[in-house]
Order: C-alpha cells, then sequence, then structure tokens
C-alpha cells in the first residue's frame, strides 16, 4: 500500500512476461518493462511506472485533494496465472495493462476474453457512473493484430504507444476519478454518495 | 512488567471469586479427610504408594517426579485454554504445580507430625536431612494428583469468568501453515488457491472473535491481547488489499506485514 491508509486502484497486468521461455526461475512481475520488446530505448519497469504516477498523482492533486483522501495506481503482481485460477474479485479491479503478444500465444486470447468480460459484467456501479474501467493496450513487438473486446460501454481501451503514452492515460482518468470521488462525498445526492462510498470501502482495497 | 504479570510468568492467577472456591473445596476436602477419615480414593489402596517406609531415597523421588509430571499435565490441559499461546500456559502450569504438590505435602506432613511439627522440622533442616521433605513431597504430589480426578466429577466446574481463547488456539496452527505457504511462494511458485484464501479469511475472522470475547483475562493474556489483535487486524488489511482480484495475487510477505506476521507467532 502506498500510505498506509490511502486507496488503491488495481489493474491487472495481462502478460506472460514473468514464465521465461526457457527453464529459468519466475520473475518478479513488478520488473516488467512493457515497452521494452517494442522499442529498445523505452525501458522503464512497470514498478518505476507505477511510482512516476503516484508521484504525479500527489503533485496534481496537492492543494485540491488531502493526501490521505488520494487514490494511487496499483497492479497486480502476478501476470496472465491470475486469470483461470479460481474466479476471481474482477469487482475489485479497475484496469489492465495488456500486451497483446501475450494474447497471441497458447490459450491467452480467451484468456482476455474472459477477463474483458468480468470486467464489464462486475464492474461496481459507481465506476459505471462516473469512469470507466481503462484498458491499456501496449504496441506489439511481434505483429500481433490487436485484441478484440466485448461491446461493452463500461470498458474504455487505449491504446499506449509508449511509457509516455501509458503514465498519461492512467494519470487522466485516475485524476478524473479522484475528482469525481472526491467531490461527490460532499456534493452528490445521497444515491451517489452511498454508491461512493461502497466503492471505497467494498472495491478499494 | 506489573506484579500479576510478573506472578503469571509462573502462576495460574485465579479470580477472588475461584480463588475462594477453590480454597473452600480443598478446605472441605481436608476436614472430611481429617475428621471423618474421607478420602476421594481410598488410602488402604494407596498406603504404599503413597508413603512407604522401605522406598530408597531415589524410589521416592522417582514417585515424585511422577506425580509431578501428572499433576503437571493435568493443571496445564485445565488451564491451557486461559493463554494465548501454550508457551504462557506451560510456564505458568509449572509454578502452580510446584505450588499444589507443596500445599498437599504440608497438609500430609502436618496430619502426620502430630507433637511440634516445626522442632521436627527445623531439627530435619540443621541435620540436612533431605529424606522427609522429599518423601513428603513425594505423598504431596501423589494426593494432589488423585484427588484432583475424583474432584473433576464433583458439580463445581470452576473458573467459569475466564475468557476461552480455544477457537484462536485451534485457528493459530492453521493459519501460521498459510502463512508459511505465503512466505515460500517466491521460492516455491505454488500460489494460494482460491480455497486457501478463503480460508484464511475464516481464520482470520475466528481468531479476531475470539480475542474480542468477553471474559477476564489472565494477566499476560490481557497484556498481550491487544497487541496480537492489533497485528491480526494489520494482517487481515494487508490480505484483503493482496489478494485482488484472488488470492493468487499474493506473492509472499512483503517488508511491511513481515512485524505483525512475526507479532502473531509469537503470541499465538
Amino acid at each position: 500500500m502506498s500510505p498506509a491508509i490511502a486507496k488503491e486502484v488495481q489493474f491487472l497486468l495481462f502478460t506472460d512476461w514473468d514464465h521465461p521461455p526457457r527453464k529459468s526461475a519466475k520473475r518478479p512481475v513488478e520488473n516488467w518493462p512493457p515497452f521494452l520488446a517494442a522499442n529498445p530505448l523505452d525501458v522503464p519497469r512497470i514498478k518505476d511506472l507505477k511510482q512516476a504516477i503516484n508521484g504525479r498523482i500527489d503533485g496534481r492533486l496537492n492543494g485540491s485533494i488531502d493526501s490521505v483522501d488520494r487514490i494511487y495506481f496499483r497492479h497486480t503482481n502476478v501476470g496472465i496465472d491470475l486469470v483461470g485460477n479460481g474466479d476471481g474479485s474482477w469487482d475489485k479491479v479497475q484496469g489492465a495493462i495488456v500486451d497483446p503478444d501475450t494474447t497471441a500465444r497458447s490459450q491467452n486470447a480467451a484468456k482476455l476474453s474472459r477477463v474483458a468480460t468480468n470486467l464489464a459484467r462486475q464492474a461496481p456501479e459507481y465506476l459505471r457512473l462516473r469512469s470507466k474501467v481503462l484498458i491499456c493496450l501496449l504496441p506489439s513487438a511481434g505483429g500481433a493484430s490487436a485484441p478484440t473486446f466485448p461491446a461493452a460501454p463500461v470498458l474504455a481501451v487505449k491504446s499506449t504507444a509508449n511509457s509516455q503514452d501509458l503514465m498519461s492515460e492512467v494519470l487522466t482518468w485516475l485524476t478524473a476519478l479522484n475528482v469525481h470521488i472526491d467531490d461527490d462525498r460532499m456534493n452528490a445526492t445521497k444515491e451517489v454518495r452511498d454508491a461512493v462510498e461502497e466503492f471505497l470501502e467494498k472495491k478499494l482495497l | 512488567m506489573a506484579a500479576d504479570e510478573l506472578l503469571n510468568v509462573l502462576f495460574y492467577v485465579p479470580t477472588k471469586k475461584d480463588l475462594l472456591a477453590n480454597g473452600l473445596m480443598f478446605l472441605c476436602a481436608a476436614v472430611l479427610a481429617a475428621v471423618f477419615h474421607y478420602f476421594p480414593v481410598d488410602p488402604a489402596t494407596l498406603g504404599a504408594l503413597v508413603r512407604d517406609p522401605a522406598s530408597s531415597l531415589h524410589q521416592n523421588l522417582l514417585a515424585l517426579a511422577i506425580g509431578g509430571i501428572v499433576n503437571y499435565a493435568i493443571i496445564f490441559f485445565a488451564i491451557d485454554k486461559f493463554f494465548l499461546n501454550s508457551k504462557e500456559s506451560a510456564s505458568a502450569a509449572l509454578g502452580t504445580t510446584v505450588l499444589i504438590c507443596m500445599l498437599y505435602a504440608v497438609v500430609w506432613g502436618g496430619s502426620h507430625l502430630h507433637d511440634r511439627p516445626w522442632t521436627m522440622v527445623l531439627a530435619w533442616l540443621h541435620a540436612r536431612d533431605v529424606r522427609p521433605f522429599v518423601v513428603a513431597l513425594r505423598a504431596g504430589s501423589i494426593l494432589a494428583c488423585l484427588s484432583s480426578v475424583p474432584l473433576k466429577a464433583w458439580t463445581f466446574l470452576g473458573n467459569q469468568e475466564f475468557l476461552d481463547f480455544s477457537a484462536l488456539r485451534k485457528a493459530a496452527p492453521e493459519w501460521k501453515n498459510l502463512v508459511k505457504k505465503i512466505e515460500d511462494i517466491p521460492h516455491t511458485g505454488v500460489p494460494l488457491t482460491a480455497a486457501e484464501g478463503d480460508r484464511m479469511n475464516a481464520l482470520l475472522a475466528a481468531m479476531l472473535a475470539a480475542l474480542a470475547g468477553i471474559g477476564r483475562r489472565q494477566p499476560v493474556a490481557r497484556r498481550d491481547s491487544p497487541q496480537l489483535e492489533g497485528a491480526l487486524r494489520n494482517f487481515q488489511a494487508w490480505f484483503a488489499h493482496e489478494a485482488v482480484p484472488s488470492a493468487a495475487n499474493i506473492n509472499g510477505l512483503g517488508a511491511g506485514i513481515r512485524e505483525d506476521v512475526r507479532t502473531i507467532r509469537q503470541l499465538s
């Protein structure tokens, strides 16, 4: 957790990077450089991007939203192994970073389809009302075609060409979510206030 | 450390009500034995076991050791559930066993030294003769464990005001196994299953419910309960945070939770 009492959105890392092709040990997915395969100069690892995103969130929200009320970014600790390992509470996942080359391998297209369907079906009411589930699509290094997603208004699929793009998309989305939540907690109707409190208490952990 | 906590390191600390009830029971049993010659177990069958003038010092010590071990086991299993962990109850049972054996030995010794008992005791001390003390302790330890069994069958149950931590004690070993599995994930690569994730949530709920129970607590349990509860709540929050979207997302123990895990392992 970022600060002990801060809330965080959870993004699924749809990658098999933590499964090296040969019989070497598993790699921690936090060291995954999402754009390195497509662009050898784009080296930041996902944990570096997480740190940068959360740092910029602090910069953007400083003075407008108290630090204890801010919502930060985090990602899953595991890659595609999370999919198919039990049903999972996909209502507690607010986004995904999808590697099309992973999707093109093996049975992974079916896994992505299942994840996208679950994210769309289980998205909390408040997220439907004020935001969307953000899916960031990475560039393909191997020429894989872009995966298809179910037609669901709650899913916002964004193509990101490099680390800056990814940070920009996540920052824009997360800043808007922070602002909506802060505003709704004070000014919205009781129904929306209840929805936002439920979202904060039960969906963001 | 407060005085009662210090005392609790070596002794089980009853409430005043329990102490009074147990004291009255002991007194009644002693009066029944002394005045009416009633014993819960027939002394005729115990005669040689309680006191055998032909026994050597080694035989007396062996009988004392056996009586002590049996008494310790009886006391340990009677009080264990009132403590947060076996280490604390084992320690408290030790002093309690010695105290009870000595109490019975004093009563038995008093009934066998009719004339000027203190003069005789002082004479033995002066002569550095340990045998009479070993004989008295042997008789005390045997009588203590044999009389505690029939006393259990009487209607007095005792210790009814103390909080029973059985649910916590039952859940703790399973919690420790699951935490060990979580700790080993970086090496084994074997994630928690969904069923294990559900089980962990159930165990945490049971442990916290046990700690929140109403009743008096042994001083050391009273001292350690808030610390254990705090660590369990931190772990519960950490687990809920990490197990998203499922328990398979947990990839070992994070640095921020290790101290709480150490606390729970130590206190439960």
